[in-house]
């Protein structure tokens, strides 16, 4: 009786031990497995081909709006139109005569690129929209992506629905993400591209359908507080 | 071995499974650090780093981050003045970005990332450390329904920023979606979702800086 019940409780240890051996391992490997899926170089031309799958960014980016109401909520004009060609290119660079007399590597500037808008409709105005119809992309010609590889640079003749933010100097209106530039050239709303965080409320939506719900949206206007306040900023844990 | 047995064995051996799987995976996604990949690493970690302002609207803040990263708890020594400096924090109005700031840490002047932030891959933790670094502010970031990040920004936005653009020059990269916000660090981001940031440097960032170092 004894040695029955001594053999049972070596078994009863020895599950208990091989289960625990084996949970680590299989962690370990899923942490492992998790780990090299993080950030990997890519090539130029798979990101145009794919467009940017992975977060391996050093910058502080904004998230995706979460309908259709916060989408317009963010903008401050609201058309559809057509992109004409580039009016213009220029750089922008931060303010600091003193470093370029050190012997260090110089701060990088950031190129932009002017597109006039042919507006056909605004659906939100602000004012300054149809004085105004330039849209900046940060962008260098060549690449076929904006300098952050969040969205492709719009296609001339290509005609989208813009949901712009005035640039601080009222001189031009900025996108950077592909539902600042939605496409309503097909039958469905198309994202200049698919980022890793896109949102999903323009899927398979009919462009005409897409626009009465922003019409509908824009009634509704910053009349709902933003969904994404208020922010906590703490010392520790 | 009876079947009642092994039945017994094969319950035990389950719970255990499932609690040490769940024990080490969940303590493992939170506690460890994310780094990017190849992983790179700054160059001389012994001796003073040297971090300038040269934006000149958040000093005490910058400060307050180059005295945080360089205190005891920490295996780094950073410190702060107006010239001949390693880390440079420079302040822009680089318009219709959506990016409010974001760090070009470079390996024998050789940036470590490409315009679009992605690695070129000419950084690591051997022969290419990161020996210099610009962190940039965007004031003509759009905050995109995020009014906190509009400029100008408060002084815990600004604290947040620095230490945030710090980790990146360190070799410290934003957690993935899982875990996510849950991981008590520096390094989270809006993009992730999250709703709570960290100010200073937490014991989560400490230890992965002095595992690191």
């Amino acid at each position: 009786m004894m040695k029955q019940y001594g053999h049972r409780k070596v078994f009863v240890i020895l599950g208990s031990v091989v289960g625990v051996i084996s949970g680590l391992i299989v962690a370990a490997v899923m942490l492992a497995v998790c780990a090299g899926d993080q950030s990997t170089p890519t090539a130029l031309g798979e990101r145009l081909q794919n467009g940017p799958l992975s977060d391996n960014s050093t910058g502080i980016k904004l998230p995706p709006p979460k309908s259709i109401q916060d989408l317009v909520n963010r903008a401050d004009a609201i058309v559809i139109g057509t992109v004409g060609g580039p009016i213009g290119e220029g750089e922008n660079q931060p303010y600091s005569p003193e470093l370029a007399k050190r012997d260090i590597p110089q701060p990088r500037s950031f190129p932009f690129i002017d597109y006039e808008i042919l507006i056909d409709e605004v659906l939100l105005d602000d004012g300054l929209i149809e004085s105004t119809p330039v849209l900046r992309v940060a962008a260098r010609p060549d690449t076929g992506f904006n300098l952050y590889g969040t969205m492709r640079v719009p296609s001339v003749g290509g005609r989208y629905l813009f949901t712009l933010r005035a640039n601080s100097d009222k001189r031009a209106y900025g996108v950077v993400y592909p539902w600042s530039l939605i496409s309503v050239d097909g039958a469905t709303v198309a994202l200049l591209d698919r980022e890793r965080s896109a949102p999903n409320f323009t899927d398979k939506i009919e462009v005409p359908d897409f626009v009465e719900a922003v019409k509908a949206a824009v009634l509704n206007w910053r009349k709902t507080d933003w969904p994404n306040g208020p922010l906590n900023f703490v010392t520790s844990e | 071995m009876t079947k009642k047995t092994l039945r017994r064995v094969l319950a035990v051996w389950s719970a255990s499974f499932v609690v040490a799987f769940l024990v080490t995976f969940v303590v493992g996604s939170v506690a460890r650090a994310y780094e990017f990949s190849p992983p790179f690493k700054w160059e001389w970690d012994e001796t003073d780093i040297v971090v300038e302002d040269r934006g000149y609207e958040y000093q005490s803040e910058i400060i307050g981050a180059t005295v945080d990263y360089g205190d005891d708890d920490t295996d780094i020594d950073t410190t702060y003045s107006t010239s001949g400096s390693n880390i440079i924090h420079l302040l822009g109005d680089y318009e219709g970005e959506n990016i409010v700031a974001f760090a070009d840490p470079m390996s024998h002047s050789t940036p470590c990332f490409d315009e679009d932030h992605y690695l070129t891959g000419d950084c690591d933790t051997s022969d290419n450390r990161v020996d210099f670094a610009y962190i940039y502010w965007n004031t003509g970031a759009d905050p995109q329904g995020y009014p906190d990040f509009e400029y100008p920004w408060t002084s815990e936005v600004a604290q947040y920023i620095s230490r945030h653009e710090m980790g990146h020059v360190f070799g410290f990269a934003h957690p993935p979606p899982t875990p996510g916000c849950s991981v008590q660090t520096v390094m989270l981001t809006p993009e992730m979702g999250c709703s709570t940031f960290y100010i200073q440097l937490t014991s989560h960032d400490n230890t992965n800086i002095n595992n690191k170092y």
